[in-house]
C-alpha cells in the first residue's frame, strides 16, 4: 500500500464551483499517494482542465510531483487588468 | 471628412480644421500624443495657459468593430510632469467617432471664474454656464446633465478634485446607463481640465454621418475574425473569465504568486484576498440580487463586458464598477477586506472624480504615516471626504501618493515619475516592474501589460522571476500603443496573442478603415514612433533615465513570501526602450 500524504488545494474563479462548500481563496485538504503528480491530484479531484496551476505559489505544470504539506492551486483561463 | 475641433478657452470661441497629412493615419493615443508633442511646450506649467488637453477616439471607434470605445486624453500631467495619456472605454468616443471628430484640442485659460460646459453635436458646439455644477459631485450632475441633454448624448466632466486642480483628478465619461464611472483616471488631466475652468463636454450623436471607411469589404472581414477571436478565447468570450468575474478575478491569483501588494506594498499577499476578489463580488452579486450584476459593458458594441454593478445589502446600487485596480487600492493596499467599505470609497472617487490608484496608494502611505491605521475602513472614508471639504489636509491628500509620503516623510513611496504603482508586486514579477519604469507615462501596468504572459501564460508562458524580459517589455510596450491607437480595449490582446486569426482581423479593420496596407510589421513600427515621440518629450520637459527607476526601497527590503528584491540592472533599464 502506498504511503498517503495531505496536500493543500485552492480553486479559483469557476473551478471552486467544483466543490461549493470551499470559501473562496481558502484551501481544502487532500490526500494523495505520494508522489503523487499535479495531473494525478487534478484527476482525483475531478478538475476537467485547467490553464495554469501554482505550487507554494510557484508556476508549475502537469508533470510537477508533489511533496507534502504543498499548496496547490488550479485556475482556469482568466484575465484581467 | 474628420476634422479637429480646436476650443479656445479664453474666449470661448471654436474652430473645425482640417486634418494635416501627417495625423490622417492616427487615432486615440498615437494621435493625442503626436498633437500634445507638436503643440505643448514640454517645459510648461501643467495647470498654466501653455498646456492643452488633446481627446481623440480611436481609429476604429464608433464603427461597428467590437470592444473599440475607447477614448485617449492626452497632455502634460501635473502628476508626472512628462507626458500623460490616459483612455476610457465609453460610448463618448463611438459618439465622437461618429460625429467624425478626429480630436479636439482644448487650449487658453478663461479670464473670470466662470465655469463653463460645451455641447458638441452635428449641428453646431455650444457653450453653456456650469457654475451650478461646480463644488458638487458628478452623481449629482450627471443626471441633471442627462435630462437636459437627452439619451443620445454622452458625457465627460471633472469633480471637485479637477476643480481644485489636485493631481488625482481623472476625467469622466458616462457608461453607458449614463452613470459616471469611466475615467482616464491616470496623471491627474483632471486637473489640466479644472485649470481650464472646462466642467463638461456634452457630445451629442443624433444625425452623426458615422465612420467614414475606406474599404468596407476589408474593414468587415478583419472585423469578423477579431470578433470571433474575441468571442472564442477563454479569457473574452461570453461566460468566460473576464465576463463572469470582471477583471478582480486576478486578486486571488495574484495573492497566490505573492504579487499581490499589500499594505502600503509591505508584502505579497493579503489575508483578505479572497473577500474582495472578482469571485467574491459574483457571489455578492447572486446572495444580494437586486441590480447586482457581472458581465456588464462599459460601452455598446463591447463584447467582452468585464465590468461589474454592485449592490449594497439592499440590492440597490452601491457602485459601479469596481476594477482589480480599484479593489487592490482601496482593499488590499491599506488593508482592508470589506467589499461594502471598498465600493463605498470607489463611489466617492466617482463622485469627486478621482483615480481610484492613486487614491488607494495615498492611503496606504497615509496609512504608513500614521494617520490612521492600516486596515481601517470608516478612517480611510474620513481622508477622502477630506478631499471633497477641500481642507489642508484634503489638499495634501488630493495631490497624490508622492504628496503625501513628502508632507509625511514617508520613504516606502510606491511611486515611478510622481505615478503611484498599480497592483503588480514588481520585486516578484520583474516584467511589469520594468514596464513600471521605463514607460513614457510613470507608474503603469496598461503601457505594457506583461502580466498576460508573466502571470495568466497568454502568447507564451514565462516566468515571473527571470530578468532577462527586456525584449518581452519592449514588445509589449509597442503593441500597447498601437492597440491604444487604434481604440480597441486592452483586452483584446489575450485575443490576438493566442488567435492568429484574430491578429490578422485586427490589423485588416485599420487598413480597411483607411485604405492601408500594414502588416504585422507596422504594428511594432508605429507603437514604436509613439513610444519615441512621448519619450522625447519627456526628455524636453526634464526627466531623465534617472526617472525611469522603481522607488529604491525596493532594491533593499524583501517582499514575503518569495523574499523578491528589485534587482534590474539600470544598463538593462536604458535598454529596453533605447
Amino acid at each position: 500500500m502506498k504511503n498517503i500524504m495531505i496536500v493543500f488545494v485552492k480553486l479559483f474563479a469557476g473551478l471552486k464551483d467544483l466543490y461549493p462548500a470551499l470559501a473562496i481563496g481558502d484551501a481544502m485538504a487532500v490526500d494523495i499517494p505520494e508522489k503523487a503528480t499535479v495531473e494525478q491530484l487534478a484527476r482525483q479531484m475531478k478538475i476537467p482542465s485547467f490553464k495554469l496551476v501554482f505550487v507554494n505559489g510557484i508556476t508549475q505544470n502537469s508533470d510537477t510531483i508533489l511533496s507534502d504539506k504543498d499548496e496547490i492551486a488550479f485556475v482556469p483561463p482568466v484575465g484581467g487588468g | 471628412m474628420a476634422k479637429i475641433l480646436r476650443i479656445d478657452m479664453g474666449n470661448q470661441t471654436v474652430q473645425w480644421q482640417d486634418v494635416e497629412q501627417k495625423y490622417h493615419q492616427l487615432g486615440g493615443r498615437g494621435l493625442t500624443s503626436r498633437i500634445v508633442s507638436d503643440e505643448v511646450d514640454p517645459q510648461c506649467h501643467p495647470l498654466g495657459p501653455n498646456n492643452k488637453i488633446v481627446i481623440a477616439p480611436g481609429l476604429v471607434s464608433g464603427t461597428s468593430a467590437a470592444s473599440s470605445g475607447r477614448i485617449s486624453v492626452g497632455g502634460k500631467s501635473p502628476l508626472t510632469g512628462g507626458i500623460k495619456e490616459s483612455n476610457a472605454g465609453t460610448n463618448w468616443a463611438q459618439i465622437a467617432g461618429r460625429l467624425r471628430i478626429k480630436a479636439i484640442i482644448i487650449e487658453g485659460m478663461p479670464q473670470d471664474d466662470t465655469w463653463w460646459g460645451i455641447h458638441i453635436s452635428n449641428e453646431d458646439v455650444t457653450f453653456f454656464n456650469a457654475d451650478e455644477y461646480a463644488g458638487k459631485g458628478l452623481y449629482d450632475a450627471y443626471p441633471k446633465l442627462f435630462e437636459k441633454y437627452g439619451s443620445k448624448t454622452a458625457l465627460m466632466g471633472i469633480g471637485i478634485s479637477g476643480e481644485q486642480k489636485m493631481s488625482m483628478a481623472g476625467i469622466c465619461f458616462s457608461d453607458k446607463e449614463n452613470r459616471p464611472s469611466r475615467f482616464a483616471a491616470r496623471g491627474g488631466l483632471g486637473a489640466v481640465l479644472g485649470s481650464k475652468h472646462l466642467k463638461f463636454i456634452v457630445v451629442d450623436g443624433q444625425g452623426a454621418p458615422g465612420v467614414e471607411i475606406a474599404d468596407e469589404a476589408l474593414f468587415k472581414q478583419g472585423r469578423k475574425k477579431l470578433t470571433d477571436a474575441l468571442m472564442n478565447h477563454d479569457v473574452t468570450k461570453p461566460g468566460g473569465g473576464l465576463n463572469s468575474y470582471g477583471t478582480a478575478v486576478l486578486v486571488n491569483i495574484l495573492n497566490e504568486v505573492g504579487g499581490l501588494p499589500t499594505r502600503n506594498f509591505r508584502e505579497g499577499r493579503f489575508k483578505g484576498a479572497g473577500k474582495i476578489s472578482g469571485e467574491a463580488m459574483s457571489e455578492l452579486c447572486k446572495k444580494r440580487g437586486g441590480v447586482g450584476k457581472m458581465g456588464h459593458g462599459c460601452h455598446n458594441g463591447c463584447v467582452i463586458q468585464c465590468s461589474n454593478v454592485i449592490p449594497d445589502k439592499d440590492g440597490n446600487e452601491l457602485v459601479s464598477v469596481i476594477e482589480y485596480e480599484t479593489t487592490w487600492a482601496l482593499g488590499a493596499n491599506c488593508g482592508i477586506d470589506d467589499l461594502d467599505a471598498i465600493g463605498t470609497m470607489t463611489r466617492m472617487c466617482n463622485d469627486m472624480g478621482i483615480d481610484t490608484i492613486e487614491a488607494g496608494g495615498m492611503l496606504g502611505v497615509a496609512m504608513e504615516a500614521g494617520l490612521i491605521e492600516f486596515g481601517d475602513s470608516k478612517g480611510a472614508i474620513k481622508l477622502l471626504e477630506e478631499i471633497g471639504k477641500n481642507t489642508p489636509l484634503g489638499k495634501i491628500l488630493g495631490n497624490g501618493t508622492e504628496a503625501t509620503a513628502k508632507m509625511y516623510g514617508v520613504v516606502r513611496c510606491p511611486t515611478v515619475k510622481g505615478q503611484s504603482l498599480p497592483a503588480y508586486e514588481p520585486r516578484v514579477i520583474k516584467g511589469i516592474g520594468m514596464t513600471y519604469a521605463v514607460n513614457p507615462m510613470g507608474g503603469d501596468h496598461t503601457a505594457g501589460y506583461t502580466i498576460a504572459s508573466e502571470i495568466l501564460g497568454a502568447g507564451g508562458k514565462t516566468d515571473p522571476f527571470d530578468r532577462d524580459k527586456a525584449e518581452l517589455v519592449r514588445n509589449f510596450i509597442y503593441t500597447t500603443a498601437f492597440i491604444d491607437t487604434s481604440g480597441h480595449c486592452l483586452f483584446i490582446a489575450f485575443a490576438i496573442l493566442d488567435i492568429p486569426t484574430g491578429f490578422e482581423g485586427f490589423v485588416e479593420e485599420c487598413n480597411g478603415l483607411l485604405g492601408t496596407q500594414w502588416t504585422a510589421d507596422d504594428v511594432g513600427r508605429i507603437g514604436k514612433e509613439v513610444i519615441d515621440r512621448e519619450i522625447a518629450f519627456n526628455r524636453a520637459a526634464g526627466l531623465g533615465v534617472a526617472d525611469d527607476r522603481l522607488p529604491e526601497f525596493m532594491k533593499y527590503e524583501k517582499v514575503a513570501p518569495h523574499e523578491g528584491l528589485w534587482d534590474i540592472t539600470d544598463e538593462t533599464l536604458d535598454s529596453v526602450l533605447a
